[in-house]
């Protein structure tokens, strides 16, 4: 004999789906608390993020943590890169230059390539210098007016970790989006 | 009678009662966690409204 599943009756079905509307009802009531409490947690993050001028999320949280700033002494990787060209295209253009293939105006165009980068370089240097020794003036420069901020983003942090506050802020992105 | 009671273990009770009467699990979880960074007002305006809940789905039982 072939089973067949009892309908549910119209009388079981009305309460689920009333039900169903009190919950939807609450919880779209419930959604101005939740946007403000991610609100919340974000503007606390993003005060720990802004502190940094490099912008990077995990020296963020280090300065939030109280940690020490870590910058890496060596080149990153795409600089190393950058460096390795303008070395390499400069060595081309001396050896073309001192054999006499490159003459005159083309000459100068391709003398002044390496020398924009050599420029650029330096000047992504300098300013990695610069941000280097202004991290601590810059926390500094924030004074006491900013240590409730970084308290605050310390112990969100700390309470319900980074990974919960990611996820936090990603709902309230997605609940941004609803409003 | 409504309880004006806004403490983390009241909230944790309705929440645990609501999930009984079949809300969503993690939406409610996430109440809890949330608590302690609402202001007094906010965790009223909070408990208010899930005591209401409540109310309305037990009147459906």
């Amino acid at each position: 004999m072939e089973f067949k599943p009892q309908e549910p009756s119209t009388e079981t079905q009305k309460p689920n789906e009333t039900r169903k509307e009190v919950m939807e009802k609450a919880q779209d009531e419930r959604l101005k608390l939740k946007f403000d409490a991610f609100k919340k947690i974000l503007d606390s993050v993003l005060h720990a993020i802004e502190l940094t001028p490099l912008g990077n999320i995990t020296m963020g949280v280090a300065v939030v943590r109280g940690k020490r700033f870590f910058i890496d002494e060596k080149l990153s990787k795409k600089d190393r890169i950058m460096y390795g060209l303008i070395i390499l295209h400069s060595s081309i253009y001396s050896t073309l230059f001192t054999y006499g293939v490159l003459k005159g105006d083309i000459g100068a165009v391709v003398l002044s390539i390496p020398i924009y980068g050599i420029t650029s370089g330096l000047t992504i240097a300098q300013k990695r210098q610069e941000v280097k020794k202004n991290i601590p003036e810059s926390v500094k420069k924030y004074g006491d007016s900013l240590n409730e901020q970084l308290m605050a983003s310390k112990k969100t942090i700390e309470e319900y970790g980074y990974e919960k506050v990611k996820e936090l802020i990603e709902k309230m992105k997605k609940e941004k989006k609803k409003r | 009678m409504t309880v004006n009671n806004t403490t983390k273990e009241y909230l944790e009770k309705l929440v645990a009662d609501l999930m009984k009467s079949g809300e969503d699990k993690e939406e409610l979880s996430m109440w809890v966690d949330l608590y302690d960074l609402l202001s007094p007002e906010e965790r009223e305006t909070l408990v208010n409204n899930l005591e209401k809940e409540l109310r309305d789905l037990e009147k459906l039982k």
